[in-house]
């Protein structure tokens, strides 16, 4: 027996999906970012998170964990975060042509977003240690617009966290 | 803190969708039938350690690749994969910038019903070119930018008249033109099932600082050393003791652009900075400059100028070295003095 399903039945499957993942995404957000949409309510969150599942489907990011990896993203670094200077290299690893499939990509940067999280809270205790500076050294202004050190070819390279 | 497990638990989120019976299901099928069906490669360091980000692609047959970048851990991981042969290489890596260094039988810890996400081959080329150099630069980190061997660039015969002007590769002079060579292509085969280890050669760089007090080494003083690269990477903080020589080494990224050491701690700490790569050529006044302010002679500004203050700094360095102190910079036996105290 052949089941027929209309056009306009599958697009309402669709969009019921859809309206599921994003309430169970706003859920999501809500218990692991509470104090960041602590203003918002619910059909504020529900927007925000279609307008950062619209990126993620930019970056050909489709499956619930994907899309889930990227809205957490978002909600750290901040909803514009893939154009935002400190979060560019972001943008590089979802864009790398070199770096595999779009979920592999979406992996990697989570990762490095992860890596250094880690490796800021490390070094946040060893500065306690030594009572130094907690911050992370930042080069005076002077030094950023000083091209010799700073070369733009190097500023545009994808974030690595090791270096290679 | 709250980031990291929010971030960790984006993936608990995902599992814990809708469906997620069903997924569970498939990944175990797939378990079965992708038994061994992968092929890994991991790159590391001169020192063993992986290396993030480093490009590998996977070429099947003459027309098809499959690209990754190596994680945390240096592993690149394909699959699923068809039984047959293959062929592995580090796409954006000269055939000198890396050789195989092990393999293994793999041990599957993790298996994907992703889908394979082969691409048709695209032909490459990588022109040779002339680089002119920025302050800052030296071989090892134009290497590491261009993807060579440092000896591959330092020892080509289009090098030889700026290396024998140089002498020390580390040490270049802004407008210095370097000749990058064409980067020629290397692959090995790769079976399904195993595991290849190859190593990146010329990473990692040994910094070296090295600290005196009244010309007399530092010894057994704690240090953190932190660094910093243009490309805005994440490097741990190291800490440790002076070595009895004085020196602090340390195995860094070639990209590393400033060094910041702490030495002692609370209210006694001191703080110093360093431009990694910036020393200019010991046969230029700002190089002389350099040094003699590193050492502790010299406080103006790092120039060409041959000053008054550069002329003190050079007589009281010769006074210190046993030297007949005339102030001047350019004189043989100061230089040679220079370089053997200084270290370059």
């Amino acid at each position: 027996m052949t089941h027929l399903v209309r056009r306009s039945q599958l697009e309402a499957f669709e969009l019921q999906a859809n309206a599921q993942y994003v309430s169970t995404m706003v859920v999501h957000l809500r218990i692991y970012f509470p104090e960041r949409y602590a203003a918002d309510d619910d059909v504020m969150l529900s927007e925000k998170v279609r307008a950062s599942l619209r990126k993620a489907n930019d970056f050909g990011l489709y499956s619930q964990r994907d899309c889930c990896r990227f809205v957490s993203l978002a909600a750290i670094y901040g909803r514009d975060f893939p154009d935002e200077p400190a979060s560019r290299w972001v943008r590089e690893v979802l864009t790398d042509e070199l770096g595999g499939s779009p979920s592999a990509r979406m992996g990697r940067a989570l990762e490095l977003a992860l890596y250094c999280e880690d490796v800021e809270r490390r070094n946040r205790e060893s500065r306690g240690q030594f009572d130094s500076d907690t911050q992370p050294w930042q080069p005076s202004a002077t030094h950023m617009d000083d091209e010799s050190i700073w070369d733009r070819d190097l500023l545009q390279r994808p974030h690595t966290g090791q270096g290679t | 803190m709250t980031q990291i497990s929010s971030l960790a638990n984006a993936d608990g989120a995902a599992m814990a969708l809708p469906q997620t019976h069903s997924n569970s299901i498939a990944v175990s099928c797939a378990a079965r039938s992708n038994l061994r069906q992968a092929i890994e490669v991991q790159v590391v360091g001169e020192d063993g350690a992986p290396l993030e980000g480093v490009a590998v692609e996977l070429k099947k047959g003459a027309t098809q690749v499959m690209t990754s970048r190596t994680r945390l851990d240096g592993v690149a991981r394909f699959e699923p994969l068809d039984h047959g042969s293959y062929e592995i290489g580090l796409t954006e890596l000269d055939a000198g910038a890396w050789e195989p260094a092990g393999t293994s039988a793999l041990i599957m810890s993790t298996v994907t019903t992703s889908e394979p996400d082969w691409r048709p081959l695209a032909p490459t080329s990588h022109p040779a070119f002339t680089h002119s150099a920025i302050q800052g630069e030296c071989i090892a980190r134009l290497a590491h930018r261009f993807g060579f061997f440092p000896a591959t660039i330092w020892g080509h015969k289009r090098n030889l008249d700026l290396a024998d002007k140089r002498r020390d590769q580390n040490v270049l002079y802004r407008g210095d033109e370097i000749y990058i060579p064409e980067k020629q292509s290397k692959r090995i085969d790769g079976i399904v099932g195993r595991r290849y280890v190859l190593k990146r050669k010329g990473i990692p760089e040994v910094l070296r600082l090295r600290f005196l007090r009244n010309g007399r080494a530092r010894v057994d003083e704690p240090y953190q050393l932190a660094l910093t690269s243009a490309d805005g990477a994440a490097y741990v903080d190291r800490c440790g003791v002076i070595d009895r020589d004085g020196y602090i080494l340390a195995f860094v990224s070639p990209a590393i652009t400033l060094a910041k050491v702490t030495l002692g701690q609370g209210a006694l700490a001191e703080v110093h900075r360093f431009r990694v790569s910036h020393l200019n050529p010991i046969d230029t006044v700002s190089g002389v400059k350099g040094r003699l302010q590193s050492l502790g002679y010299y406080t103006g500004t790092i120039d060409e100028m041959i000053d008054e203050a550069l002329h003190s700094a050079v007589a009281a360095f010769q006074t210190d070295n046993r030297i007949t102190a005339d102030g001047d910079a350019t004189e043989k036996a100061f230089v040679s003095a220079l370089k053997r105290v200084y270290g370059s």
